[in-house]
Parts: C-alpha cells; sequence; structure tokens
C-alpha cells in the first residue's frame, strides 16, 4: 500500500506566493511555497498579518474544484501503476494498490523509483508511503519525515510508535483531546486500555489504529472501476506513430484474448488507454454485439477508431481492459477452413459487419424496425438496437391486418380538404400547397385511441380522438394515407392530416 | 475465322493456340464467346462462384436482363422520376426477393421514415432487415462499401443523396469482392450517369387497379430501364401482389403460399376502366355505385 502527499504548485517560483481563501469575512492563507513557508507564514494566517510579515507576497485566490480536477486526472493517471487507484477523500493524497503490480516492473524499489521520476518530470513535489497497510503508509507519506518512506512488511508497530497521534488520520478534536491526556504519540495509545478510550473518544479511534497497525481490514475504493482482465505495456520510449500503436493493440490484444479464452469468456466492451508522457490519458473503447475474444476482428474494431486515439507528446505505458465481458464456451475448431480467409460461417460475419458499423456510426444507427401490437399507427412500429444479440422475432401476429404504408411521416402534416360530409373520402385535397385530385380512394378504417393504455384524463377531455384512415390515390398514381380526425360534428370544421404514402 | 481461345476451355479440355470453330455459329459458341468477354472485363466476378441472378419472376423482364435476373455481386440503380416514393417501393419489393427465407439485407438512409407495418408486405421483416440512419452522405457510401464487402448479407440498399463516378466504382469493386448484390436509390435529376452500374431503372408511379371497384389497389408502376450491360432497354407496367390477399380475391389463392408477395406484369393503364367517383355531394349515389359493383 502507498500513498502520495502532493502539492499541486511547481516549486519552481523561488519568490514566495500563497493562494487565498474568503473566509469569515477576510482573505486568509489556504496553501503557500516553499519560499513562503521559509518567510515564516503558515496556512490560516490572515492574508494582511502575512503582507505584513513578509513583503512583496504575490497572492491567487485558491480553487478547490481546480485542485480537485487535477488531483482526479492524477489519480487516472497513476492508473498505469495499477488499477487500483483511489483519491484519498478530504485531503490532497492518492492511494494506490501495488499489491502484486512489483513484479511488472522487476520489483517494487523500481516501481518507487519509476513513479518519483514520473512525478517529478510532471513538476510535483510528492512524499510517498510504502507499507501493508492504508493507514501505515497514509502516516509515514505525511509524518516520515522523509520524501520516500518504505515500511518492511509486518514491521508498521515499531515504524508508527514514535510518531504523532495526528497520524492515525484523526480529526483535530480527537487529536487535541489526546494531546490533553498526555497521549502524544502513536506507542503512547498502543499501550493503555482501549475500553476507557473507545469510551472517550468512540469507535473511530481505535478503527483507525487498528486499520494502521493491519489488525482491521480496510477496503479502498477505486475510483474507476477495475476491469478483471486487462493486458499492461510499457515502453523504454514513449510511442506516438500510428503504426507503433497498431503493433501494441495487436500485442495487448493477443495477450487479454488469451486470458480471456482460458477463462471461457468473450469480451463485449473493450477499453485501450495510452498513458502519455505529460500525465493526460488517451482513451478509446471498442463495443461488441456478442461476447468475442478473436484479436483479429477486435483489432479491426479498433482500427477504426483509432484515429480519435490522440497520443500527444507520446504514450509511454499502453493498458488494454476488457471493461464488460460475457460467457463464451469455447468451440470446436472446424477442420477444413471455409473458402473465406476468416473461416467463419455467414451469422458470425453479419456479427462482424454489425459490430464495425455500431462502433463507427454509434449503436443507436444500426437499428432493426420492429412492429408491435398497438392500434395507432406510429406507435405500432419501434426500432430496435440491430446489436442486442437475437433479432426478433419476424412473425407480425400482432401487426395489422389491413395494408399499410411504406413511408410514415414523423408527425402527421396537416392538409386542406374537400371532402363530402359526413364521413365520405377527399374529394381534392391540399398538401404543402400542391392541389392533389383523388382518383381513388378506399376507406375509412377507424382507429380509435387505446383507452386502455392512454391517459384517462386525455382520453374524456377529447385530447385523443378515434382517426378514420383512408388510402387514397390521386390522378398521377400517387397513393397516400390520410386521416381525418375525430368524428364529423356539423359545428367543428373537420382536421386533415397526411401521414404516410404508399409505394 | 479464327478464335484465341484460353488454355483452360469451360468445358475443360486443354487445348493451345488457334482453332477453327465449327461451320455454323452455335447457341454454345455465343455463350463461351459472352463468359470470355465477362471474363476480361471483370476477372474477380468470373473467379467468383457463379452466384444466381435475382429474378424478377416475370419472364418477360427476365429475360431482358442477362443471366435471367439482376447481376448478383454488382451494383443497380433506381431512380424515382418525380418522386422517390415509388422507387423505393420497386427496391424495396427487389431487397425483400433478394433476402428471400433466410438471407440479412442491409438499408441505409438518412430518414428514418421507414414503417416496419408496410415493409413487412414487401417480405422486409425485422429478422432479415438492418436499417443504417447515416448522418452522412459519407457515412452512408462507408456502410455500403462495407456491407458489400464482408459478404454477410444478400443485398445492400442505399440513398446517398448524389454519388460520384469514383464511389460507384467503389461500390462496384465492393460488390465483386463481397459477391453482394448493392442497389442505389436515388431521383433521377441527382444520379450521375456512370457506365459503372449494371443496369439502370426508372420507376414512376401507375395507376393502381382493384378487380372490385374504385378503389386503390396494389402497388404498381412504370418501370423502364434505361440501360442495362448486355442487355436490352425495356418498358413495363408491373404490380406487386403483396400478402394481402382480401384486398385482391382472384389472386388470393396463389398469394397464400407467398405471403412476402411477388411481382406481376400488367397492362398499362392510361384510363381506368372505372370511372373515378368525381362528385358525391349527396351519399346516396355513392351509396348506389357501390352496391352496383
Amino acid at each position: 500500500m502507498q500513498a502520495g502527499q502532493i502539492s499541486n504548485s511547481p516549486a519552481l517560483l523561488s519568490e514566495p506566493l500563497v493562494t487565498v481563501r474568503a473566509e469569515r469575512g477576510g482573505w486568509t492563507l489556504a496553501a503557500l511555497n516553499d519560499a513562503a513557508a521559509v518567510a515564516g507564514l503558515r496556512p490560516g494566517l490572515p492574508l494582511a498579518d502575512a503582507r505584513a510579515l513578509c513583503l512583496g507576497l504575490k497572492s491567487v485566490e485558491a480553487d478547490p474544484a481546480g485542485d480537485r480536477r487535477v488531483l482526479e486526472a492524477l489519480t487516472d493517471s497513476c492508473r498505469r501503476y495499477t488499477p487500483w487507484a483511489a483519491n484519498d477523500p478530504g485531503v490532497d493524497g492518492i492511494w494506490l494498490d501495488i499489491s502484486g503490480c512489483g513484479h511488472l516492473f522487476g520489483g517494487e524499489d523500481i516501481l518507487l523509483t519509476d513513479l518519483t521520476t514520473y512525478l517529478q518530470r510532471l513538476g510535483y513535489a510528492y512524499r510517498l508511503g510504502v507499507a501493508d497497510t492504508p493507514g501505515a503508509a497514509w502516516a509515514v507519506a505525511r509524518f516520515g519525515g522523509e520524501a520516500v518512506s518504505v515500511i518492511p512488511s509486518g514491521a508498521q508497530a515499531s515504524i508508527l510508535a514514535p510518531l504523532p497521534a495526528a497520524a492515525l488520520r484523526l480529526s483535530r478534536t480527537i487529536v487535541e483531546g489526546l494531546h490533553r491526556m498526555g497521549l502524544r504519540r502513536i506507542e503512547d495509545i498502543i499501550g493503555i486500555p482501549r475500553a476507557p478510550l473507545a469510551a472517550r473518544f468512540g469507535s473511530i479511534l481505535l478503527e483507525r489504529l487498528d486499520q494502521a497497525l493491519g489488525t482491521r481490514p480496510e477496503t479502498i475504493t477505486p475510483r474507476r472501476p477495475v476491469p478483471e482482465f486487462r493486458a499492461r505495456l510499457a515502453f523504454a520510449e514513449p510511442i506516438s506513430h500510428r503504426n507503433g500503436i497498431d503493433a501494441v493493440l495487436d500485442r495487448l490484444l493477443k495477450t487479454l484474448c488469451k486470458q480471456l479464452a482460458d477463462a471461457h469468456l468473450g469480451a463485449r466492451l473493450v477499453t485501450l488507454e495510452g498513458y502519455r508522457t505529460d500525465g493526460t490519458i488517451a482513451e478509446v473503447s471498442a463495443g461488441t454485439g456478442r461476447p468475442v475474444h478473436d484479436p483479429v476482428h477486435l483489432a479491426r474494431l479498433f482500427r477504426e477508431k483509432l484515429e480519435t486515439f490522440d497520443p500527444g507528446f507520446g504514450i509511454d505505458v499502453a493498458v488494454l481492459g476488457a471493461v464488460r465481458t460475457d460467457t463464451l464456451p469455447p468451440v470446436q475448431a472446424a477442420l477444413e477452413k471455409n473458402e473465406s480467409q476468416t473461416g467463419c460461417d455467414d451469422g458470425e460475419r453479419l456479427d462482424y459487419l454489425l459490430d464495425r458499423l455500431g462502433n463507427r456510426l454509434g449503436p443507436q444507427r444500426v437499428i432493426r424496425l420492429a412492429s408491435q401490437a398497438r392500434h395507432v399507427p406510429e406507435k405500432a412500429a419501434k426500432a430496435v438496437s440491430a446489436l442486442l444479440g437475437s433479432p426478433p422475432d419476424g412473425t407480425d401476429e400482432g401487426g395489422p391486418r389491413a395494408r399499410r404504408p411504406l413511408r410514415l411521416l414523423p408527425s402527421p402534416e396537416p392538409i386542406q380538404v374537400m371532402a363530402p360530409v359526413p364521413d365520405r373520402p377527399p374529394v381534392l385535397f391540399r398538401w404543402r400547397r400542391r392541389p392533389h385530385r383523388v382518383a381513388r380512394a378506399d376507406g375509412p378504417e377507424r382507429i380509435a385511441p387505446e383507452w386502455w393504455l392512454e391517459d384517462a384524463d386525455a382520453l374524456f377531455s377529447g385530447e385523443t380522438e378515434a382517426r378514420d384512415y383512408y388510402r387514397i390515390e390521386d390522378e398521377a398514381g400517387a397513393r397516400f394515407w390520410v386521416y381525418r380526425e375525430g368524428l364529423y360534428r356539423p359545428d367543428r370544421a373537420p382536421r386533415w392530416y397526411l401521414h404516410g404514402f404508399f409505394a | 475465322m479464327y478464335n484465341i481461345v484460353e488454355k483452360t476451355d469451360p468445358d475443360g479440355r486443354q487445348r493451345d493456340g488457334l482453332t477453327v470453330p465449327s461451320a455454323e455459329p452455335s447457341q454454345d459458341t455465343q455463350g463461351d464467346l459472352r463468359r470470355r468477354i465477362e471474363f476480361l472485363e471483370r476477372p474477380a466476378l468470373a473467379k467468383a462462384a457463379p452466384g444466381v441472378a435475382l429474378s424478377l419472376g416475370i419472364a418477360e423482364i427476365d429475360g431482358a436482363l442477362p443471366g435471367g435476373g439482376l447481376a448478383p455481386a454488382s451494383v443497380h440503380e433506381v431512380c424515382g422520376a418525380s418522386s422517390l416514393t415509388p422507387a423505393l417501393g420497386f427496391s424495396a419489393a427487389l431487397l425483400g426477393r433478394a433476402a428471400g427465407r433466410t438471407g440479412t439485407v442491409l438499408w441505409c438512409r438518412r430518414s428514418g421514415e421507414l414503417y416496419a407495418p408496410g415493409l413487412t408486405a414487401f417480405g422486409l421483416r425485422p429478422d432479415n432487415l438492418i436499417v443504417v440512419q447515416a448522418k452522412s452522405d459519407k457515412d452512408i457510401l462507408w456502410t455500403m462499401e462495407e456491407g458489400l464487402r464482408s459478404g454477410a448479407l444478400s443485398a445492400v440498399l442505399g440513398e446517398p443523396g448524389t454519388i460520384s463516378p469514383i464511389a460507384l466504382r467503389r461500390l462496384q469493386l465492393a460488390a465483386e469482392t463481397g459477391g453482394t448484390m448493392g442497389l442505389l436509390l436515388g431521383l433521377e435529376k441527382h444520379q450521375t450517369v456512370s457506365a459503372s452500374a449494371m443496369t439502370r431503372w426508372r420507376v414512376e408511379t401507375a395507376e393502381s387497379r382493384h378487380p372490385l371497384g374504385p378503389w386503390p389497389g396494389v402497388s404498381s408502376w412504370q418501370v423502364d430501364l434505361m440501360r442495362c450491360r448486355n442487355g436490352a432497354r425495356g418498358s413495363w407496367c408491373v404490380e406487386w401482389r403483396d400478402g394481402y390477399a382480401n384486398d385482391n380475391p382472384q389472386t388470393g389463392g396463389q398469394d397464400s403460399d407467398s405471403k412476402a408477395g411477388h411481382f406481376a406484369l400488367v397492362e398499362p393503364l392510361r384510363h381506368g376502366p372505372h370511372q373515378t367517383p368525381r362528385s358525391h355531394a349527396g351519399g346516396a349515389d355513392f351509396e348506389l355505385t357501390r352496391l352496383a359493383v
């Protein structure tokens, strides 16, 4: 376990610089740089006092939201070391669970060297602590006195003993209470009976103590979900060329697909993360309609999306993770290859095609048009994504028994109609300022509102009315689907709409 | 007269150099030559397994097309003269026939006006039709090319507003690679006249007929075959007899076996046999007309 404390102002400015925040009706110091600390300033000091102590002090307003964003971005970029990265809530810290990650770098100390050079290059001051428990790492990072402090495995009790009580991640009131009792160091607290401590300070004190010493477990929730399967590749030199990225992707896919195949799983969503040298991340994802562990197919899906993958000044770590997976039992490979070089059947080829279309155009744009058993024409059709596994049933059991138009307008367009009352088909109608003389007509087909589904109020107030549909053909032979809304009433001019076109 | 022959004949015999052809050019020799020219023109197509041409089911039209139907593995243009809707219906019918019982077809267009209950009349159901709603013409062309090349589909229909000859040529090559039929749909004024497409159809709406009375019947179109490589031009009036048998009791019996419907050739109808119901000021005479039928 390891915790690092960062200061987000690069120690580049040699002049005293402070950030200030509005507090209790005045400006107080929020954070300061080394030069300001040497001048005797401390956080929490009013700005007026600080100006008196230090002439020519520069101040800028603190930006906690901006700090938060930078810290989160840094946390994400630290996922190059481990997927298990989290923000330390409340304070400027990052948790990294590096259990089992050391061997990727050739040892924990090499990982630490890599991390320190990385942070230095980004211009951050840092304090790192490594320990068996998050609590112990937190304590040595902030109170250990060295930039990098490593607690050997199992030695947290002896190393933590001389540290102040505040190193246990306690609130200010508890620390002050402990001070009043003369308990200044952690060893003082370890030595005394537990029950009175719990009674006086609450269970949090003992919980923090136990967590630091490792007698009570503590879980860290990672900032972003950790993919179960991932493949990682680090480079000696940053790469930015497309050919290099393609080659890296191929190697990562091979590793990942091997893992997935061994686990009898297939990927549904794969994410490629490129950790840029400047601490930002380039990210691109590819989704599939059905679980896949074929590196060739996944590579093809990524090829089309890599255009949006901007390596910036170069990426030095690439991680490929299977974010969503599904079971994919192994199948017996065919002895004879098909004529096509991929050797897959038609259904598989169709799925692959749909994956590619969906990834490039967006899954909501690749659809199947299904009918549903509804009376209202615009609700009788619905689009379902074609990427969802099995196609909907082709039978139209609930479909209409009468002929329906090939094209349906998204919303019916009003038309001016000359029609004999009460319910004769139109003789002449005008649509988009062009008159059409009706040569043939068929109807009406009355479609009543679906009272069992609709809002009863809308029905009884007359907002939704029955429609009389007519199939009509004009003298040129164009066929339309028009309707009159509502039943004929002598006191009201009938409203007519054009709804669709027959081929 | 001498004839240059390839090393391997279609019938498999090894022959070299020049041969003297038989005295009278038989039907076989003509077909042989035609195949050879085809091979020279489009080697990829000739190498691929000779797919079955998509028959329209009308002897007159199929006879005008080389191979007895729309050539597979090539691109065909369908254009509407003034309105797109008739061309839309005709190509939907072609697409439905191409999908057949087991195939899958792809339709790429910009707007989403296609209506699922109406598509079933053309044999296009959610299990055999995939619709791509593209954002741009570029996406449509890309999708068509991918679909044609993949070989997973029976046919691909696209409606790119305008298309350049180069893009059309690309589609044709993709169709040959994947062995898939491509249909290009558009208005006549937008389409380029290019030699790449195998055929070019012009579809206009025609007055429909109903066997019983002055009502709109099944979809009918005036279809002109404007250009056809290795074939003849032609002009026909066709109907799409869909599965709504109650609409058409005379053909109800033969419709029942193929629910998807079929093409039928009809006599061009300039002025319908039924007088159009012009004025029905009173309801009574309309009732009479209706009863008299």
